[in-house]
């Protein structure tokens, strides 16, 4: 092939795999389905974070986090990785593109991927959308109001107390206005995907293009009940204990994690149908997959609503589907695909070698600690004083390695060299009466790791 | 200049060993997934004791060693990696064209019997001559002394384990005096496919000084260089340059790799292209 195809992206931004009917599950999505039948199919597919940043920037450069070091750290959380992202300057995808002549162009509702984080930086051009509608008065007086308390209610309260009637009324109104600007606009399920897909049906892009689109519908908040508190303290106080999350609740959310996929998916379908009728679609190579999955509170020794830090199956297992120009199909190896592993199939199909170089016989996923500074979170009255932030991490959000090789999953402690977890084919194994294959998958979480401070 | 011998002429052994304990803790700093390639042999003996000196010196933890195994191996060469490696504590990764090693019957490797890599990667690097044919098909000589059974045996097997390892970073123990294909390199060289980097902080030092340094460390010396080798790779290619042990030899006028007989023009410089050190 003489020509460069067009190359277009999507992360669905938090979407598990299991959730899909290909992968065995029950949302509604068509477009996908329809999508798919065109593709190929990867059926063991593994983020190498737990969260959006290192999972990212692995895409763009095809190293783990261990390797780019875009990503948390046990003591500032996400803090790190917004530090990190800002001055990486590792070669990645975006420049061998640009070299090739390709225009590079991204697309996302999330804020970490957005000119806010220096993220934008790769890209000859990128549009962020902010997806919750406020208008940036409305944003500058719902932070003005924050001084007043530690969260909106508070806030409230003190205004009440403090006799400012005024201001109360009009933070009420705003917020109300906000609120319901929100619903108008399908929010939470809907989360800007419509904003990037009529951008780009309403504009004409110079060839070969290379567009990159992190789509965040189904990101939390997924229900009404996530809607007015800070999804942090959500997680933190459940999982401490402090304030379970009702099983409604959940249940709630669950289906409104699939109302998301849904809505997603029929915006998605608007995108394709778009190329089709440029005729764009057949000759392009189009990659759908997502940076992480989502735990809805399923049962591990630390039920979790969720993602980052933990790297259980829903958490870090994710869909992927390559469709190739002509959509040509593929046979697939034996083995896991990473994300780390798309850059180089991106240039191996520009080269015309049209093979699964993606599978590989091992992948690994990797968390460096709790994705939040949580001592921060405290100090910040997001979490309550007295919350033990110090056992917490000591406890469950520890630094944690993952392995899946020949239908095994190993995952590691890192402060001690316990064993997380122990699967074969997801059904758990006891580590004392597999001694060979544990020390086979200990090796090489060992080697993975290289230099840096983990036990094995 | 490419055909010269570079010797560094007048620093002492002290300020060689001191250069290169900063080029391997500069290395250990900065590549996330370093690995010694190690062959139980005198010049990667003295880079795995300089790599154990600077991480004990700055609380770091051994990186695995790997050994190129390329099926002809002395028994002694075996025996050693076990005891070193328990006792300095590190683990030894094994790196093995198993397609190629597997195949070879009467001392051929017919190059039907290989995968679609192994086949492509012998037609591209074989000399004149190196190929073969009989009976049952082109194959090569089971060796490694010639291009392509060096450069399948080894150079595969190592490119294939920084593939699988992702190995950012690989210490070997080159050192300028010994070829002038290795004359000009310097002590961290960025390689590609697979991308990672070379790291050689043994390259002033003579054959001489890697024995002044393996008796001042007391370092464990491999039997067959008591017995007059002065190089020892493959049994079957490795030959004594002398009866005399290795260091009594006369080094400095004598070649070290006749042992070995490969020794055709070039050909240490096309392997080098291709990713053998």
């Amino acid at each position: 092939m003489s020509e460069n195809p067009n190359i277009i992206l999507i992360v669905f931004d938090t979407l598990r795999s299991d959730i899909l009917s290909l992968y065995g599950g029950d949302a509604v999505s068509p477009n996908i389905n329809s999508f798919a039948n065109d593709s190929n199919l990867f059926n063991n597919t593994i983020a190498p974070s737990p969260w959006t940043v290192p999972s990212h920037i692995s895409l763009f450069t095809g190293l783990y986090p261990g390797e780019h070091k875009v990503h948390e750290d046990i003591e500032n959380g996400d803090g790190k990785a917004l530090e990190k992202i800002s001055s990486y300057n590792g070669p990645t995808i975006i420049e061998k593109l640009s070299r090739k002549g390709y225009n590079n162009l991204g697309f996302s509702t999330n804020p970490w991927l957005s000119p806010y984080t220096g993220f934008d930086r790769y890209f000859n051009s990128f549009t962020f959308f902010n997806s919750e509608y406020e208008t940036q008065e409305e944003m500058f007086a719902v932070s003005d109001y924050k001084k007043f308390g530690r969260n909106r209610i508070e806030a409230a309260k003190n205004l009440l107390f403090h006799g400012k009637i005024e201001e109360f009324k009009n933070y009420y109104n705003i917020h109300k206005r906000i609120l319901r600007r929100k619903k108008e606009k399908n929010y939470p399920y809907m989360k800007g995907s419509d904003l990037i897909v009529d951008h780009i049906m309403n504009s004409s892009f110079e060839e070969p293009f290379f567009i990159f689109i992190n789509f965040m519908e189904v990101h939390e908040p997924v229900a009404e009940w996530e809607l007015d508190i800070d999804d942090r303290k959500i997680k933190y106080l459940d999982i401490s204990g402090k304030e379970p999350i009702p099983e409604r609740h959940m249940e709630e959310t669950r289906n409104g994690y699939k109302k998301s996929l849904s809505m997603l998916d029929r915006q998605f379908g608007r995108l394709m149908d778009h190329f089709k009728k440029l005729k764009i679609y057949d000759k392009s190579l189009i990659i759908v997959t997502s940076d992480h999955g989502q735990a809805m509170k399923e049962n591990y020794k630390y039920p979790y609503y969720g993602h980052g830090n933990f790297l259980y199956n829903e958490i870090i297992e994710v869909p992927l589907l390559i469709k190739l120009p002509g959509n040509i199909k593929i046979k697939e190896k034996n083995g896991y695909q990473s994300l780390i592993g798309i850059p180089r199939f991106i240039e191996n199909v520009i080269d015309g070698n049209f093979e699964d170089t993606i599978t590989e016989e091992m992948a690994y996923s990797e968390s460096f600690g709790p994705v939040h500074d949580l001592q921060g979170l405290v100090k910040n009255g997001i979490l309550p004083n007295d919350i033990d932030y110090k056992s917490m991490i000591e406890k469950m959000f520890y630094p944690k390695k993952a392995i899946y090789k020949k239908g095994y999953k190993l995952v590691v402690n890192g402060l001690n060299g316990t064993i997380d977890e122990f699967t074969y084919n997801k059904k758990s194994l006891s580590p004392d009466e597999n001694k060979n294959i544990i020390n086979e998958l200990k090796e090489d979480i060992y080697i993975f790791k290289g230099t840096e401070k983990f036990v094995v | 200049m490419a055909n010269e011998i570079r010797v560094e002429g007048g620093l002492s052994l002290n300020a060689k060993e001191e250069i290169a304990k900063i080029v391997v803790k500069d290395a250990l700093s900065r590549y996330k997934r370093p690995f010694v390639v190690w062959s139980a042999g005198k010049d990667s003996m003295v880079v795995l004791h300089l790599v154990k000196t600077v991480i004990e010196k700055e609380n770091m933890q051994m990186p695995p060693a790997l050994f190129i195994d390329h099926g002809q191996h002395y028994e002694e060469t075996l025996e050693m990696l076990d005891k070193i490696s328990n006792d300095w504590n590190f683990k030894v990764i094994y790196a093995r064209n198993d397609d190629a090693i597997s195949k070879a019957k009467d001392n051929k490797i017919y190059l039907k019997d290989l995968n679609k890599e192994n086949q492509e990667e012998a037609r591209k690097i074989a000399q004149e001559g190196e190929i073969k044919k009989d009976e049952n098909g082109e194959y090569f000589e089971y060796s490694l002394e010639t291009s392509v059974g060096n450069h399948i045996l080894k150079t595969i097997a190592m490119n294939d384990a920084i593939k699988k390892y992702r190995i950012d970073a690989l210490f070997t123990g080159i050192r300028w005096d010994e070829n002038p294909a290795r004359s000009w390199e310097v002590f961290i060289s960025a390689r590609e496919n697979p991308p990672h980097v070379r790291v050689h902080p043994i390259l002033t030092f003579t054959e001489r000084n890697v024995w002044e340094y393996t008796f001042n460390y007391k370092l464990p010396i491999h039997p067959l260089y008591y017995q007059g080798y002065r190089s020892i790779d493959g049994k079957y290619d490795s030959k004594k340059t002398s009866d005399k042990p290795a260091w009594e030899q006369d080094l400095e006028h004598t070649k070290e790799r006749a042992g070995r007989s490969q020794d055709k023009e070039g050909m240490m410089e096309k392997l080098r292209r291709f990713g053998y050190m």
